[in-house]
């Protein structure tokens, strides 16, 4: 009785799902941060400790993200966007690290991000990934998206141009969207009465 | 199961005392299917595994404050419930310091941050005898390239406790991860006490034991290229002698979705026999599944030639 059941379970598991923003996570494309104090130790050694924020991301907002970032959220970011606030020993936020992941030409590229006061970019880290390619992971690539802005984000391109590969085109795409993400759920909200 | 309640509930109270904020809820449901036809068994198909987890993280104007964390499974049709882990972690700045109460997974080897029981292929710690977790207290953290677990606990594994404190067993472990981009991990881990001899503690009292025993194991990660590869050697000591056992697996990326995967191990059994098993396959996901199989061979008192077949799926909530 017992393994009938389970058996059928299963079923419904895999064929149909669950509502309410789930994602099956073959397809999708979470940012599992495996170690992400000593990244943000890295970008932020003056930082006390940090905490998680998750916004759901509503469909309307949804839309206007994927327009500003020309390129859609890929399947586990469609749902919710998470950050971190870096906080000082008062509490008060010194900035933010955000941790992305796209899709690249041998599975996913998992990076990091940490964003001032003024949300520029301040450092850009790799996590994890396995890419041919490896002119995404120098030093010279990645410098240069330090400085960049929310208000930069959607005139932002591939720094390596026609000569960019997957990876550098896909570091560059998810930087996009999670500064759009950023600029819309978290800094539009702020704004508002 | 009744002793991890108890630490949960204390880890709860001491939550409620410092009066935390909501910050995020995480879920994953998973389904392990599983159809094998070997030699000596047969063909053969079940509900390897139907479990998930669930991690609630709490903060206060300082920031991320206090975890709540719970994972169990059914396995073996539904047959056998298994409650891994269920603990109350409190934070320390920038994860620096976490202490945490409650049934803990033990800081040991490879398993710290990768698990083989998803994976197609046995896992190393089921002839070796490291439970993947036990009730008690654990300290980790991380410091620059250095991290740390050790773990206090009563020695029962996922079996019910006959009594408290228990025989007692403490496990550490200390990381080294040179780069920042993680691509390059080791580790080096030691125990001393008791540890159930039954796997998951579900073990009538007849050939439910314990063993008091002193265990070491060094460990290594590296992720290069479209490869990772993973590498653990260790041995036990009983009392009458040491045991070795040395386990190793890669994961290739072959296409932008295809992967190899090999694995085996070679390791001394109770009575002194030495035994060995390897394994190759192909992993590829597809949609809302991860389509897994290949060949198993194992050398026991027998030898087995194994094929199996893996349909895993995975399900993650966030809030």
């Amino acid at each position: 009785m017992k393994r009938t059941i389970g058996w059928w379970f299963s079923f419904i598991v895999f064929g149909v799902g669950f509502g309410d923003g789930g994602a099956w996570a073959q397809e999708v494309y979470l940012c599992v941060w495996r170690n992400p104090e000593r990244t943000m130790t890295r970008l932020f050694p003056e930082a006390r400790d940090y905490r998680t924020v998750t916004v759901p991301i509503p469909a309307p907002v949804l839309s206007r993200i994927e327009a500003r970032a020309r390129g859609t959220l890929l399947p586990g970011q469609r749902e919710q966007y998470q950050y971190y606030e870096m906080l000082d020993g008062q509490g008060r936020v010194i900035g933010h690290t955000q941790a992305m992941t796209e899709k690249g030409e041998f599975g996913a590229i998992e990076f990091v991000f940490g964003t001032d006061p003024q949300h520029r970019i301040i450092g850009l880290y790799i996590q994890r990934q396995r890419e041919r390619d490896r002119r995404f992971r120098e030093a010279s690539f990645l410098d240069r998206f330090k400085g960049l802005a929310v208000a930069d984000a959607e005139a932002f391109s591939d720094p390596l141009g026609p000569s960019g590969s997957v990876a550098t085109r896909a570091i560059t795409e998810g930087v996009r969207k999670a500064l759009i993400e950023f600029d819309e759920l978290v800094l539009k909200k702020e704004a508002r009465p | 199961m009744k002793t991890a309640k108890w630490w949960l509930s204390a880890a709860l109270l001491i939550g409620g005392a410092a009066d935390p904020l909501p910050a995020a809820l995480f879920l994953g449901i998973e389904s392990d299917l599983r159809a094998s036809l070997s030699d000596l068994d047969g063909g053969e198909a079940s509900l390897y595994s139907f479990g998930g987890s669930g991690r609630w993280v709490f903060s206060d104007p300082q920031g991320d404050r206090l975890t709540l964390f719970v994972r169990g499974e059914w396995a073996e049709d539904l047959e056998d419930d298994r409650l891994h882990e269920a603990y109350g972690e409190w934070k320390g700045p920038m994860g620096r310091w976490n202490i945490a109460a409650g049934r803990v997974a033990l800081p040991w080897g490879l398993r710290t941050e990768w698990s083989p029981d998803r994976m197609p292929y046995r896992s190393p710690y089921e002839e070796t005898r490291a439970p993947d977790s036990d009730t008690g207290l654990r300290l980790r953290g991380t410091v620059g390239a250095w991290d740390y677990g050790v773990a206090l606990t009563q020695g029962y594994g996922m079996e019910t406790p006959d009594s408290f404190p228990g025989p007692g067993n403490l496990t550490g472990r200390i990381g080294w991860t040179p780069g920042l981009d993680g691509d390059f991990t080791m580790g080096l881990s030691a125990s001393e006490g008791t540890v159930p001899i039954a796997a998951h503690g579900h073990e009538d009292a007849m050939d439910s034991d314990d063993e008091d025993r002193t265990a070491l194991a060094l460990d290594a990660t590296l992720h290069f290229g479209r490869g990772t590869y993973r590498l653990e050697g260790g041995a036990r000591h009983p009392g009458d002698r040491w045991r070795g056992t040395l386990f190793g697996a890669a994961d290739y990326a072959i296409g932008s979705r295809l992967t190899v995967q090999a694995a085996g191990q070679a390791y001394e059994s109770e009575d002194s026999q030495r035994h060995r098993w390897g394994y190759i396959g192909l992993a590829l996901p597809v949609k809302w599944m991860t389509l897994r199989g290949g060949y198993e061979y194992e050398k026991m008192d027998e030898e087995d030639h194994r094929v199996v077949v893996q349909l895993y799926s995975v399900w993650r909530w966030v809030r």
